[in-house]
């Protein structure tokens, strides 16, 4: 070892024997060891994230993603995520020290002028390395920050769009972004730095520069490695426990109110007190005034009567970390305050969850993943929904939750085709209520033939007194119900349909359950068959409803595109929009049969879920469902 | 003249010549975008249907996505949202249905190029979270004590007429749809 050390001292005249320590021993002493350490972690990691990286619109989240599914890539990107954190709070704090400490004198300005010149990078750095995950947020995040760049008179504009790439933000921002935040940064940075530590090397800290005289039993070397150790810990257990986060994939349905980083929250609070034309003022002009004033701060010092002293810095430090903490704590208590930011935060993070779910299950396919947020049912289909049908249908679950129609005229479609929901139809009070016909004039009155089925046929029994008859009837209506929902195929109801497949009937022991149920649907126990098409009967014509594959789903789909078909309502309805009569890619559709399908799927709840998901997972994904609705 | 002062002239020119060699064509790559934005602001903005008219009520504020052609770098993505109109019809339409008028406005905060959505307050028709953007119904800035206006200008209109579809006669919106620069009181068209 001793032999290679000298072998390096000779050919480069470093020294690396132990120079005598001047200076007492200090814990903030160690603030550079390990900004200097931390500075390695980010390096190391960044290099190996870049290995697996693709700046385009489309890849980005998705390269992003696929590094956080990787083995290790995970904790790669947390390691990277709480270093970067961590060296926004340690290298500020580091150059406080010297400031405070006077570690700029004696020799030291060329070093501290570098260390100040860091501080902008690492602000590039941020700003750069921020919208490369290509989140939804990350473009965001992007538009709001090169708009304001382009607030700089004279050449903000221009420097916007150079920067963009063009006007707009895309992937040829994400490129630039990228090879100043991966190439040009780290050069400069490292340029910095090394320059910063040749000279404070050259001019080591002197005696009575700390302050503290006083004699400690643990040398610097010491505090040293147990400070870097300690944080090295610290920064493995927020890497593993919290990962680095992976927001919301570029989603043109999402609502976003884009946040600056905690870091950047004070210029973007300083910034509200600007009016618009000099808020170049705010995010540039103030700033690049405190890093210069930085910059010349050795020389203020040593030639500005009554600026050198301790109580000057230490009054100035205090005013600029209380400002900055007020300055933060204001918009982050109003966005506390705001029930709406929190809204959007809570529906970017369930888009996230399922954006990761849906590529982590399907892959993420060439046109990115925002594709896979365009073809879930769960997403796109309600969205579709809420846009084309909750203008009269409501979709409201038994426990009130749900979308509520803006002028309800139409069926409630929660759980459309199910046993509950068949039911409703054939329970007299709820037929011609607004949960289905109510407010329609055509259909919800006692004139309609289905109505005055329901409400005046249906359950006239022989001896409505006898407990015993009535029982039977409901046990008719009870099959006849099961049969009819079964021809829905709702995969969440599979399990119940299955068993009255192979169940024996209540009424007649010899038949399943389904089997009684088509019988008494098609016979004369109940009759449907009078006006409607099921089984091999034939309806009765115009304005009834074919029962045949009732709601499953290609006559869900069939029944959107256009429900004047003979097989639903003919002529006879008299408010539903006919969403694809054209033939398949006509321009006059309203919707394609694709969407038609996505709302369909939505409606009978069949989305790709987790394989084999936990009763406690099945309640997340409720919870989803839940708040989406809401 | 020295052979000394005619080799120092020949180093610098060499430099020169060397730095011109890549910062040429690098400069000229690097502001290559800003050509492309001029060309492209110059442009006349297409009417683009983008709602049937009979989904529109007399004074309610609707949102439409405005569908087109996005160019991204290399990558061309057709039929794709460009971006999102409120739009209101100012009165009941007539026997002719391009008679009627509507109002479009871009849905882009020209302050920073955030989303502004529907406000549910009196004081304010459209509101932008990102900065406590406030405008009236006709998209203007809303002026109130103790409020300043982040905004340089209000919201941008956008030139909006009916069409009657010649296949179908349907009555379609149809909207000059363009973005603007934001961040300037005067209204620039970007691409």
């Amino acid at each position: 070892m001793n032999a290679v050390t000298t072998w390096v001292e000779s050919r480069t005249g470093w020294t690396f024997s132990k120079k005598e320590e001047t200076a007492p021993a200090s814990w903030s002493r160690s603030l550079g060891p390990i900004c200097l350490t931390l500075l390695a972690a980010v390096l190391a990691s960044g290099v190996l994230i870049w290995s697996s990286y693709a700046p385009t619109a489309e890849d980005a989240w998705a390269s992003t993603h696929y590094l956080e599914t990787a083995p290790g890539g995970a904790l790669l990107r947390g390691v990277f995520y709480w270093a970067t954190h961590a060296l926004l709070v340690f290298y500020p704090a580091y150059l406080l020290r010297l400031f405070v400490t006077g570690g700029y004198r004696n020799g030291r300005d060329l070093a501290w002028v570098a260390a100040v010149l860091i501080l902008p990078v690492l602000v590039v750095f941020a700003v750069t390395g921020n919208p490369l995950t290509g989140s939804a947020k990350a473009f965001a995040q992007l538009e709001v920050e090169t708009n304001i760049l382009a607030t700089q008179p004279v050449i903000g504009p221009a420097l916007r769009t150079v920067l963009n790439g063009g006007g707009s933000v895309g992937t040829l921002t994400l490129t630039r972004f990228y090879v100043l935040h991966a190439v040009v940064m780290p050069a400069l940075g490292l340029l910095l730095v090394s320059v910063h530590i040749w000279q404070i090397r050259r001019f080591p800290e002197g005696p009575g520069q700390t302050g503290s005289e006083k004699k400690t039993n643990l040398d610097q070397g010491t505090r040293d490695l147990l400070a870097v150790t300690a944080a090295g810990i610290a920064l493995f257990a927020m890497a593993s426990r919290f990962g680095a986060p992976l927001e919301a994939p570029p989603d043109p349905g999402l609502e976003l109110l884009p946040r600056p980083e905690w870091y950047f929250l004070f210029l973007f609070e300083l910034r509200t007190y600007f009016p618009p034309a000099l808020e170049f003022v705010a995010t540039q002009v103030l700033p690049g005034a405190v890093i210069g004033l930085l910059v010349l701060w050795p020389w203020l010092d040593r030639y500005v009567p009554g600026i050198k002293f301790f109580a000057v810095r230490g009054v100035l430090t205090v005013a600029a970390l209380a400002g900055w903490a007020v300055l933060t704590a204001i918009p982050v208590r109003r966005d506390i305050e705001d029930p709406h930011v929190a809204e959007v935060a809570e529906e970017s993070e369930l888009i996230a969850e399922r954006a990761v779910f849906l590529a982590s299950t399907l892959g993420v396919p060439p046109t990115g993943a925002v594709t896979l947020l365009e073809e879930d049912p769960l997403i796109a289909g309600e969205r579709l929904f809420v846009e084309h049908c909750a203008g009269c249908h409501s979709h409201v679950a038994p426990d009130g939750h749900g979308i509520v129609a803006a002028e309800s005229s139409a069926p409630n479609l929660h759980r459309v085709g199910s046993r509950e929901w068949v039911r409703k139809w054939l329970t007299c009070g709820v037929i011609d209520s607004p949960e289905l016909m109510g407010n329609t004039e055509a259909f919800g009155t006692e004139d309609d033939e289905m109505v005055d089925f329901t409400c005046n046929w249906l359950r006239d029994v022989d001896d409505p007194d006898d407990p015993e008859i009535v029982a039977e009837r409901e046990q008719i209506i009870d099959e006849a119900i099961a049969a009819l929902s079964a021809e829905a195929k709702l995969s969440y109801q599979a399990a119940l349909d299955a068993t009255a497949a192979d169940t024996p009937a209540g009424s007649d022991e010899d038949m399943t359950v389904l089997e009684a149920g088509a019988e008494h649907l098609a016979g004369f126990d109940i009759g449907c068959t009078d006006c409607h098409a099921y089984g091999e009967e034939e309806g009765g014509g115009e304005g009834y409803p074919s029962l045949v594959g009732y709601m499953s789903r290609d006559y869900m789909i069939d029944m959107i595109a256009n429900i004047e078909d003979e097989r639903f309502y003919g002529s006879t309805n008299d408010r539903m929009p006919l969403y694809a009569v054209g033939p398949e890619g006509d321009p006059n559709n309203l919707l394609t049969r694709k969407q038609i399908g996505l709302i369909v799927d939505w409606l009978r709840e069949d989305w790709l879920r987790p394989a084999e998901a936990s009763p406690e997972e099945e309640q997340a994904a409720g919870d989803v469902v839940a708040t989406i609705n809401d | 003249m020295q052979r000394r002062t005619v080799l120092g002239a020949m180093r610098t020119a060499a430099a020169g010549g060397w730095a011109a060699l890549v910062g040429y064509p690098a400069a000229r790559f690097l502001t290559a975008p800003l050509a492309d934005a001029q060309e492209a602001a110059s442009a006349d903005a297409p009417f683009r249907r983008v709602e049937r008219l009979a989904r529109l009520s007399p004074g309610k504020i609707s949102v439409a996505p405005v569908r087109g052609d996005k160019t991204d770098a290399w990558t061309v993505r057709r039929d794709v949202a460009i971006g999102r109109v409120f739009l209101r019809l100012e009165e009941e339409p007539g026997d002719d249905p391009t008679g009627v008028t509507v109002s479009a406005f871009n849905t882009i905060c020209p302050h920073s190029g955030c989303q502004v959505t529907r406000a549910t307050t009196e004081e304010m028709t459209f509101f932008c979270g990102c900065h406590d953007g406030r405008f009236g119904e006709d998209g203007e800035l809303v002026e109130a004590p103790d409020y300043t206006h982040p905004s340089p200008r209000g919201l941008d209109e956008l030139p909006a007429r009916v069409e009657v579809d010649d296949a179908t006669g349907e009555a379609w919106v149809a909207v000059a749809f363009q973005d603007f620069v934001v961040g300037t009181a005067e209204k620039t068209p970007r691409s």
